[in-house]
């Protein structure tokens, strides 16, 4: 075990940033800034988004993330001629190979960076397969291949949870040739299979038959929308429906195949999936190469940096925490089970340990960063937590005496999956109740059937919003319920920084103290107005960010 | 009474000297009363039993059959802890607990947060308040004795003022649940004697100056050790007590 000078070793230091969009990318971004001030340069890799140029999202991660609160209230004024010293944008593309950055570019960027960091990656569990094989599986890729062309080292964040199905304490290892249930695993067989699979679906998408299956299905919709397809002058508005099917048809296919890949390969779902694989391609094709692969666990509030509580989106806690809240009381659970938590700002502390371990040449292959190792959350202990917190914000903020006085008592359990109140039950029993209300024999009177018919309606309104639930509830089911996984924190333990800052400490987390004061209403603020389609506080930079050059770029 | 106010001009003198403008704060020496007035909470100051606090605790168990089930034990104890309750109140209030097993640690603080801001605050009595007023304005460190348990009792410190101390019991816990035991010693049995005697001994308090209020048949131990006793709405066994001893009875 030795002490890292992180400050001295990033002093100077130019590292290349994607992922700096995100939000592990972001606190990460503003706590370097931040805590090593000394830091040569840092530049975001970034392409163009929904009509926004590079430069423009640049200045959106530093004028519209509450993440960079901190950096705001040291500079002020000054920050953007501050900023403008240490950090630049470079147009680039993770799918591309060289991602997408001129020859010349890349010559001139050689002998000036010091280290590549990739924070992008895909999130959401069940994506559209090509979308997770262009992130997850070529993005590091093609980092790696330009880190090696820079000949610079190079960290890439995954996951804890790439370990897939494999159960118990999970080791600091890229398994390449062993799936989770350890059978061999070619990964670029399985790589190209599944690009085959891409293809011949596409292929099929192409026929008559399934353009046919879209096209029904935007004629129901146009229907909806007194949108006539055999009127000329609805000509674009038929148009848009039925390339809006056609696209829906593919994206739905699509993560029906990365679904099944993931399951034929022991994994829980597409995300984690293709961040197994991303790895363990990595290990295999550049094993040679100096990389760090970072797994965080669930990434959640920050304990204290930018601030306490800071949240972003959609995460993993959100949805469950959100749920807990509601009238849904029965959440698949088994008692014991680890719920590996890990506050953003101590994954920030660790990757910036981490970084300059790597620039020293001293970073293991794999570190874990999560909590389970040294501070064990379960999930039943966090759901009781979570309904706790209900409870105490239900009884005195509850508008109604129902949310006073039943709502905040009733608790959520964590239950097997097939419990008689799971979403599947209760679909299940309201199918069965709308058939027989509409199954109702002949010489039934007609008030009777017409108050049946009503039911049957009602039962089939309600039916959406429970497939909504049922949705939401079995993707995270492996992680609440069916999988057992300790992730082995020894890799960071060895790296100690020489100052307090960067310190990894989660056997200091007060769970109970972090649950309430910190992470449920920092999900209350930012996640859960996500969570019910509205818009959660907009951060208000205290001065204007006025970045020489940048700032006025984007502004035009 | 000689005693009382032995106590009561030796604080005085206590407060001039601490309000003495001639003496620089480093000679300034705080002399803490080596007098007490032990309140059994529950009786005196608290309208509450440690029974009705388990009972409050198990309705708010988690989910409906665990709180049916703990509601069942708690009707099936309720006699036993009625009958025992005046001569053995060691059994009784471990029996009372045992509605806490496997309750979260999480649980517990919360509920008994919850507890104490909606029941236990409007169920001190303010006779109870007068008493530790005057025992206070007698010169006696204040010390409050209950046989229910911190999270639920705890905020008595806050809600009473000038508190000196606080004894209550505690929950074991293991892994973060309870194990429906309590952490020895168990206080509101004749183990509060015990326990009085060596807490006066570590606090050099001087229980012969000192003054006990019970409410409970088992306080007669602590009232005995103490040189003043009251008994305060006595149930039946303390009462015939109070009567072959000679103490006063206040009853509110």
């Amino acid at each position: 075990m030795s002490s890292i000078d992180v400050r001295g070793t990033l002093n100077g230091a130019h590292i290349v940033l994607t992922g700096a969009t995100g939000f592990l990318g972001k606190v990460w971004l503003s706590f370097v800034l931040y805590h090593v001030p000394e830091i040569g340069r840092v530049t975001l890799l970034m392409r163009g988004k929904k009509g926004r140029t590079p430069a423009e999202r640049l200045v959106d991660v530093f004028a519209k993330s509450h993440a960079m609160r901190p950096l705001y209230e040291r500079h002020g004024d000054a920050l953007g001629a501050w900023l403008a010293e240490r950090v630049d944008v470079v147009e680039g593309d993770l799918m591309r190979p060289n991602l997408g950055i001129a020859d010349e570019d890349l010559d001139r960027l050689a002998g000036d960076v010091d280290l590549v960091v990739n924070c992008a990656g895909l999130v959401d569990f069940d994506p559209d397969v090509r979308d997770a094989l262009g992130t997850n599986v070529y993005g590091p890729q093609h980092l790696a291949a330009v880190a090696r062309r820079l000949d610079v080292p190079f960290i890439h964040v995954s996951t804890c949870f790439a370990a897939g199905t494999r159960e118990g304490r999970i080791p600091e290892v890229i398994h390449v040739d062993r799936r989770p249930d350890d059978e061999p695993w070619d990964v670029e067989k399985e790589l190209a299979r599944v690009e085959r699979a891409i293809d011949r679906r596409l292929k099929r998408l192409a026929k008559p038959e399934a353009l046919q299956v879209a096209e029904d299905s935007a004629r129901r919709y146009a229907a909806i929308k007194g949108v006539d397809p055999d009127d000329p002058d609805d000509a674009d508005a038929w148009a848009e429906i039925l390339r809006d099917a056609q696209r829906r048809e593919e994206v739905e296919a699509m993560r029906a195949d990365g679904h099944r890949a993931a399951e034929r390969c022991a994994f829980p779902n597409t995300y984690t999936w293709s961040k197994g694989l991303g790895e363990a391609l990595l290990a295999t094709r550049h094993d040679d190469l100096a990389f760090t692969v970072v797994r965080p666990a669930i990434v959640e509030s920050a304990l204290s940096y930018p601030f306490a509580g800071w949240n972003e989106g959609f995460n993993t806690c959100g949805p469950l925490s959100y749920l807990v809240g509601t009238w849904f009381k029965h959440m698949p659970g088994r008692r014991d089970n680890p719920f590996d938590v890990v506050p953003v700002d101590l994954v920030a502390r660790a990757l910036t340990t981490v970084a300059a371990a790597r620039i020293r040449g001293t970073a293991p292959r794999v570190v874990q960063v999560g909590t389970s190792d040294f501070n064990l959350l379960t999930i039943d202990r966090a759901l009781e937590l979570t309904q706790l917190y209900h409870r105490r914000r239900l009884r005195t903020e509850g508008r109604t005496a129902v949310d006073r006085l039943l709502r905040s008592r009733w608790d959520t359990t964590g239950v097997h999956p097939e419990h008689a109140f799971s979403p599947a039950s209760m679909r299940g029993v309201a199918k069965a109740v709308r058939g027989a209300l509409k199954g109702l024999p002949k010489g039934t009177p007609k008030p009777v059937r017409i108050a049946a018919s009503d039911a049957a309606h009602r039962i089939k309104q309600a039916d959406r919003p429970l497939k909504k639930l049922q949705r939401v509830v079995e993707l995270f089911r492996p992680f609440t319920h069916d999988l057992h996984q300790e992730f082995v924190g020894g890799a960071l333990r060895a790296l100690v920084p020489t100052e307090d800052t960067f310190a990894y400490a989660p056997e200091q987390i007060d769970w109970r103290r972090y649950w309430f004061e910190v992470q449920m209403p920092g999900l209350q603020k930012w996640s859960f107005p996500v969570l019910r389609g509205e818009d959660p506080p907009a951060f208000e930079p205290p001065v204007p960010l006025n970045w020489p050059g940048v700032s006025k770029e984007a502004a035009e | 009474m000689a005693l009382v106010q032995d106590a009561l001009r030796r604080t005085t003198r206590q407060r001039r000297g601490l309000l003495d403008p001639g003496r620089t704060a480093e000679r300034i020496e705080v002399v803490v009363s080596d007098t007490a007035a032990f309140f059994r909470v529950e009786g005196t100051l608290v309208k509450r039993s440690a029974l009705s606090v388990a009972a409050w605790a198990a309705v708010n168990a988690q989910g409906l059959r665990n709180t049916l089930g703990r509601v069942g034990q708690l009707a099936l104890a309720a006699p036993l802890v009625g009958l025992l309750g005046q001569n053995d109140r060691t059994t009784t209030t471990r029996l009372t607990h045992v509605l806490f097993r496997d309750f979260s640690e999480d649980r517990v603080a919360v509920l008994g947060e919850e507890y104490a801001e909606t029941v236990l605050k409007d169920a001190i009595l303010d006779s109870g308040l007068d008493l530790v007023r005057e025992a206070r304005r007698r010169g006696h460190r204040i010390v409050l004795v209950s046989e229910s348990i911190r999270p639920f009792v705890g905020a008595l410190s806050t809600y009473v003022r000038g508190v000196d101390a606080l004894v209550c019991n505690d929950l074991e816990m293991r892994n973060g649940r309870a194990t429906g035991r309590l952490v020895e010693p168990v206080i509101g049995g004749h183990e509060s004697a015990a326990w009085m005697r060596g807490w006066a001994a570590e606090q050099g308090v001087d229980l012969g100056r000192s003054v006990v209020y019970g409410s409970h048949g088992p306080d007669v131990l602590m009232m005995t050790a103490a040189g003043e006793a009251c008994a305060v709405n006595p149930d039946y066994t303390l009462r015939r007590a109070a009567q072959g001893a000679d103490w006063p009875v206040i009853v509110y």
